[in-house]
């Protein structure tokens, strides 16, 4: 390991130190995260795949012995995250939505999995690999694809921007559908937040003579290119008929197929020096972020406490613009969130009105010439779906014009208070300057979108930290690169604008079917246009009350609880003093303490400095 | 005599030309008097016979119900066609107005026709005048209301959409001849990005612009302020975008189209009047009634700049006849100097212009290339659904996989629209600073205060581009450079480029021909996979090829307006210099002749502008 890495561990293992003398409880949390992960090299790989397509047979093959329940049902009806570790023994958790966790036993554990409870996130299992170089590997092992659709596309935002390898597994035999086509083009725009993010295409429970490079491998690939816009390397993995090198006595050991070459190719890709590199670079990063952030937070306690009376008051003034930036921003984001309520339902339904008059148009021109059976998947295939994902897009424009403003005015609200914190500065004295300079600074990183004050927020606080699910070094990036910056809205649109329209089209599909399904049976000659217009008519408003609801209830809210969060995350920690009214002491303790803290923290900095680490001008 | 009448008489008189042309523009008299041509054109422009204001908007926008109800008693305006053959339709006041239309077709016939909806309607719907196969140029309607009597002509533009060949220059020329638009939007949705870019294109080259925002009865106040807020942000972004300079929010009218049609037909003045139409053509008239006044002074003003540069050159000439040999070769040397260092100047820019374009050129193909690879996956994905469904009959296929192209085709030319627009704000950030080449003597310039400026402002802009299209009429260009000059701000290149290029943006914008060709060569499928993905190879190759053509020619366009207007600026300064080589090697009678001549120009040029001048005090 690298000079670079050996002097981060050790100052960051001080940080620790300097900060629970601070009783900054939040930051410590993220750093022995970070310590943990200085220490030890750590991969984050997810399996994602159609039900049944053989995922938790791929990580038994990893770990060489059966610890995921398999079977011809649907078996994994959660995320499993299996970590692998060098300690002999297995071990099973259940972690819950709020955050604790709990030891369970394997009986448990694989009830859990084929039928979790309403309050279980997720299940881990640590144990060792069938290989020691695996470990160190944390593998996601997802439930499959089905209509299950909100639960799915949790599990898709939450792990898949945070893995270094994506495992797409599809069946030999069931080969590529409408199943996997939905799937996979959700996966790759879920994934595009970090473009870099490498696809390993697993061709599962192929026959004996099967190659990655036979026309069944390729007809597959063919189409996994068309959803990821990428050409993904293909692995077949053959069916499990030939026994293993298994201890007697355990009958389920043959059904763990040979898959140690895709596995090898993972562990490759893993680590690849540059990808090795570039991790490094992120967590030397992120401490150096973290050192900032704590610098700058000493400095304004140390000027608040060298100040006099009247600095004092003037610094309190400059805390007020920031807060009335802070109120502005928050009453920028209702107006805007007030807008979509108006008119987004408004959109909605004259989109589906103009559907409704389409359809029947089509329904009326089809019957002269052909009938019922062609109309109806004329209907379902095209007409319907087509009109859905026009009208989707309308909205998701009109969103993200929105938005697009909302960026542009909370970044103008920053910068005017900046700028008035600076210009109306009376008294010109050092320590009011230097306050003003330190809130620019501060204000400045944060629309660069250096936001390590935050990872600790997103980590779900103390409980998420300790069970360890994050990736801290793809959380860097991702969870940063979503909060404020240039893109400070853009970002919470495109996780959720993204995939909006799959969305409403996976809704139109459960409606659409359930409503026609009978028409096709009963239907008479002379009337089954009619009455397919009113069954096409019945379902597009049943779907419309259904996505109404889902936009008020979830979609707006979200929007706009995203970007209150962003502007809080932006604001609320430079404010807290302000928020909680509370008064700044003159301490003579305190201002010592600050001081020698900061003076330690210069030395820390100037360690990183030694080793090459580069920080960036403090200017 | 008014101060109109003052300009007029300039602007008629002969000898006034004949000077400019000689000592301004510098051409020689067998040549067409470029002035003349330009004097003209203010002269139509001033005796307001004609104000046109365009209408533009989408379907479904109400355009078509508010027009009725500005111009008739009766619907006479078809509304409420779901697909019109883009044929515009020009409205304009009359005292005794006919009950006629007159059509006029693109090979010059011309057909009278009752002004009827029914009538109308054998030009206008795609049923029965299918993509224009009738050739109809434009149509022209009379109205007396009292809207009209400013001089202001209506017209109904086609707006974005399927703009058919045969009128794409009547469409043109109306756009370079507007003087005002009024862009009908929408309640829900609100403008949408190609809307965007179409207001942008057409508002910056337009003198004056009015949001019209129309509200159906189904449309409650709260969501139409709330749109009307959204809407408002939306038009301060494109203004920005576009360098339009507004004061504050532009103010968007609230109109409810149909209740404004049903108080017209029901001679109800309160319905009229609660509908919004009344005060918004109050607001329409009088910014029309304005915009007449600020053309004569933004004339005035242009035309004062000739007679000030030809007074210039007047007394250059006249130092010169009494200056001995080597001073006269100074003058040259000095002039030459001047000239080469303003070239440089200008060859830098044009340099900076040309490495723009070429990263335009550059980035745009990687767009392609990204959206070829992405449609063309995207359409495969969505034509296996259809298999998969069960559509895998010719022509239903063929009906989907037009729709879809045409969903994707309408992000490339939504891109290449926004990719122009940026392209040109940036042609202005280069040129700033660039006047024309124009003779340097310190005294009786006119000093143009800062406010004066912005007063002027909007009206540069709009002359910037009037006229100024491609083949458009010659006097904009003029206009835009002089007014320019006039206001010693930028005059420079930018007018003539602008107006070049923009009428390219739009031509490409009208780009549902696309859809049509690539529908012919799908047309006998029988088997789905394999040949519908030829189809699609064949459709994006196709669309590739076109967006290239499109952004390749407003790249050789811009460029050779810049080399162009380089030229002229390079005609003027030898067409100097052999001025001053003249007066170097005349004989001493000839000096004197000279010197005559200039004497008799110097007091009609003396004479002339104490009549401009006394009308702009």
């Amino acid at each position: 390991m690298s000079q670079t890495l050996n002097a981060s561990r050790s100052v960051c293992s001080q940080l620790i130190d300097l900060l629970e003398r601070r009783g900054d409880i939040a930051r410590v949390a993220v750093l022995r995260m970070l310590d943990v992960r200085l220490h030890n090299p750590q991969a984050y790989v997810t399996l994602v795949g159609e039900t049944s397509s053989g995922k938790s047979t791929l990580v038994n093959a990893l770990l060489k012995r059966q610890i995921l329940p398999v079977g011809a049902q649907p078996t994994t009806a959660t995320v499993t995250h299996v970590v692998c570790r060098h300690e002999t023994g297995e071990q099973f958790f259940a972690i819950y939505r709020d955050a604790t966790q709990e030891n369970i036993d394997r009986s448990r554990f694989d009830s859990l999995s084929l039928s979790p409870t309403a309050d279980l996130l997720r299940l881990q299992v640590r144990c060792k690999p069938g290989d020691a170089n695996f470990a160190g590997l944390h593998v996601f092992d997802t439930p499959g694809y089905n209509s299950i659709l909100n639960a799915h596309e949790e599990v898709l935002e939450s792990f898949l921007p945070e893995s270094d390898v994506v495992v797409l597994v599809v069946g030999y035999r069931t080969g590529f559908g409408q199943v996997e086509q939905d799937l996979f083009e959700m996966v790759s725009e879920t994934a595009c937040i970090d473009q870099q993010v490498p696809f390993f295409l697993a061709v599962n429970r192929s026959p004996p003579s099967a190659h990655a490079e036979d026309s069944r491998c390729k007809e597959i690939l063919n189409k996994m290119q068309d959803c990821l816009g990428c050409t993904p390397p293909v692995v077949t993995i053959h069916s499990a008929s030939t026994t293993m090198d298994f201890p007697p006595g355990q009958e389920s050991a043959s059904r763990i197929p040979e898959a140690s070459a895709l596995w090898e190719r993972i562990l490759n890709e893993i680590n690849k020096p540059a990808r090795l590199k570039a991790v490094e670079q992120k967590l030397c990063q992120l401490l150096v972020n973290i050192i900032y952030e704590v610098d700058f937070d000493l400095e304004r306690q140390e000027l608040k406490y060298e100040a006099n009376e009247k600095e004092l008051e003037e610094i309190k003034e400059q805390s007020q613009m920031l807060k009335k930036a802070r109120d502005d921003s928050l009453a920028a984001v209702d107006t805007m969130a007030k807008r979509l309520e108006d008119i987004l339902p408004r959109l909605l339904k004259q989109g589906i009105d103009s559907l409704i008059t389409k359809s029947a148009q089509e329904i009326d021109a089809t019957g002269k010439w052909t009938g019922a059976e062609d109309c109806i998947a004329w209907m379902e295939g095209h007409v319907l779906p087509f009109g859905i994902r026009e009208l989707a897009h309308a909205m998701e424009s009109f969103i993200a014009d929105e938005l697009e403003r909302l960026d542009r005015e909370l970044n103008e609200i920053a910068n005017t208070a900046v700028r008035q914190m600076h210009s109306r500065a009376r008294l010109k004295s050092n320590a009011v300057i230097a306050f003003a300079g330190n809130i620019a600074r501060t204000l400045g990183e944060r629309i660069g979108g250096a936001f390590a004050h935050n990872l600790f927020r997103a980590y779900g606080g103390v409980g998420g930290a300790a069970a360890g699910a994050g990736n801290l070094v793809k959380m860097g990036v991702a969870r940063a690169g979503r909060l404020i910056g240039k893109t400070f809205s853009r970002q919470v649109y495109n996780t959720i604008g993204r995939t909006f329209t799959k969305k409403f089209l996976k809704r139109l599909g459960a409606v659409v079917a359930v409503v026609i399904e009978g028409i096709l049976y009963v239907y008479e000659s002379k009337t089954w246009q009619g009455k397919l217009k009113e069954k096409v008519k019945e379902a597009l408003i049943e779907w419309k009350s259904e996505t109404l609801t889902d936009l008020k209830s979830t979609q707006i809210p979200a929007i706009r609880k995203n970007n209150e969060e962003s502007v809080r995350t932006f604001y609320d920690d430079l404010l807290a003093d302000e928020d909680s009214g509370e008064q700044c002491k003159e301490d003579v303790c305190l201002l010592e303490e600050t001081r020698s803290l900061r003076t330690d923290l210069a030395s820390l900095m100037a360690r990183l400095k030694d080793a090459g680490i580069l920080l960036r001008d403090n200017g | 005599m008014t101060s109109r009448e003052r300009i007029l008489s300039v602007l008629k008189n002969a000898d006034g030309c004949r000077i400019i042309d000689h000592h301004v523009e510098k051409v020689t008299s067998d040549k067409q008097s470029p002035t003349r041509m330009r004097y003209d054109h203010y002269l139509k422009q001033l005796a307001a016979e004609r104000l046109v204001v365009t209408l533009t908007g989408v379907q479904g926008s109400g355009k078509s119900s508010i027009l009725n109800a500005i111009a008739f008693d009766n619907i006479v305006l078809p509304i409420d066609v779901p697909e019109t053959t883009c044929v515009p339709v020009e409205i304009c006041g009359a005292v005794e107005p006919s009950s006629e239309a007159m059509v006029y077709f693109v090979d010059g016939r011309t057909e009278r026709i009752p002004a009827t909806e029914e009538n109308l309607n054998r030009y206008v719907h795609q049923t029965y005048n299918p993509g224009n196969t009738l050739g109809v140029d434009r149509i022209v309607l009379q109205s007396d209301r009292p809207i009209f009597r400013s001089g202001m002509v209506l017209v109904d533009l086609p707006g974005t959409g399927s703009l058919t060949e045969a009128n794409k220059e009547t469409t043109r020329a109306y756009l370079d001849e507007a003087v005002g638009v009024v862009f009908v939007i929408r309640t829900v949705p609100p403008i949408t990005r190609s809307e965007a870019i179409y207001i942008g294109l057409q508002w910056a080259r337009t003198p004056f612009a009015f949001f019209l925002q129309n509200r159906w009865n189904d449309e409650t106040f709260h969501e139409s302020n709330s749109a009307r807020d959204h809407n408002q942000n939306i038009l301060k972004d494109i203004a920005s975008r576009n360098r339009i300079v507004i004061e504050g929010a532009e103010p968007i009218h609230v109109v409810n189209a149909y209740a404004a049609l049903e108080g017209v037909l029901n001679d109800d003045t309160t319905g009229l009047e609660e509908s919004g139409l009344t005060t918004f053509l109050k607001a329409l008239d009088d910014r029309a009634r304005v915009w007449t006044e600020q053309l004569t002074a933004g004339i005035a003003a242009s035309v004062e700049t000739d007679f000030i540069t030809a007074l210039k050159e007047v007394d250059d000439s006249t130092e010169l006849l009494s200056a001995d040999r080597e001073q006269i070769e100074d003058r040259i040397k000095q002039e030459e100097k001047r000239f080469e260092s303003y070239i440089q100047k200008v060859k830098l820019r044009q340099q900076g212009l040309s490495d723009d374009l070429k990263k335009l050129i550059k980035t745009e193909e990687a767009w392609r290339t990204n959206w070829s690879n992405s449609s063309g996956a995207q359409l495969r994905n969505n034509m296996r659904t259809k298999f998969r469904q069960g559509i895998i009959d010719g022509s239903r296929l063929e009906k989907a996989m037009h729709d879809e192209e045409s969903l994707v085709l309408n992000d490339a030319l939504e891109h290449m629209g926004e990719s122009i627009v940026a392209s040109q704000v940036g042609l202005c950030d280069i040129f700033e600073g660039i006047d024309e080449w124009k003779i340097s003597r310190p005294d009786c310039f006119k000093v143009v205060s800062k406010e004066e400026r912005t007063k002027y402002e909007n009206l540069a802009r709009p002359i910037l581009s009037a006229g100024g299209g491609v083949g458009g009429l010659v006097g904009g260009t003029y206009a835009a450079a002089k007014i320019g000059a006039a206001l010693g701000s930028p005059g420079g290149p930018v007018g003539a480029i602008i107006g070049g290029v923009v009428g390219i943006a739009i031509g490409g914008l009208l780009g549902s021909y696309l859809g049509g060709k690539t529908r012919e060569k799908v047309h006998e499928w029988t088997a789905p996979e394999k040949e519908v993905f030829d189809a699609i190879d064949d459709f994006i190759s196709q669309a590739s090829k076109d967006l290239t053509k499109q952004i390749g020619e407003y790249r050789t366009k811009t460029e050779a307006n810049v080399t162009k207007w380089k030229e002229t600026q390079i005609g003027k300064f030898e067409a100097e210099r052999r001025k001053r080589q003249d007066i170097r090697d005349a004989e001493k009678h000839e000096k004197a002749n000279m010197q005559k001549i200039l004497e008799k120009d110097r007091n009609r040029i003396c004479e002339l502008l104490s009549l401009i001048r006394v009308g702009s005090e």
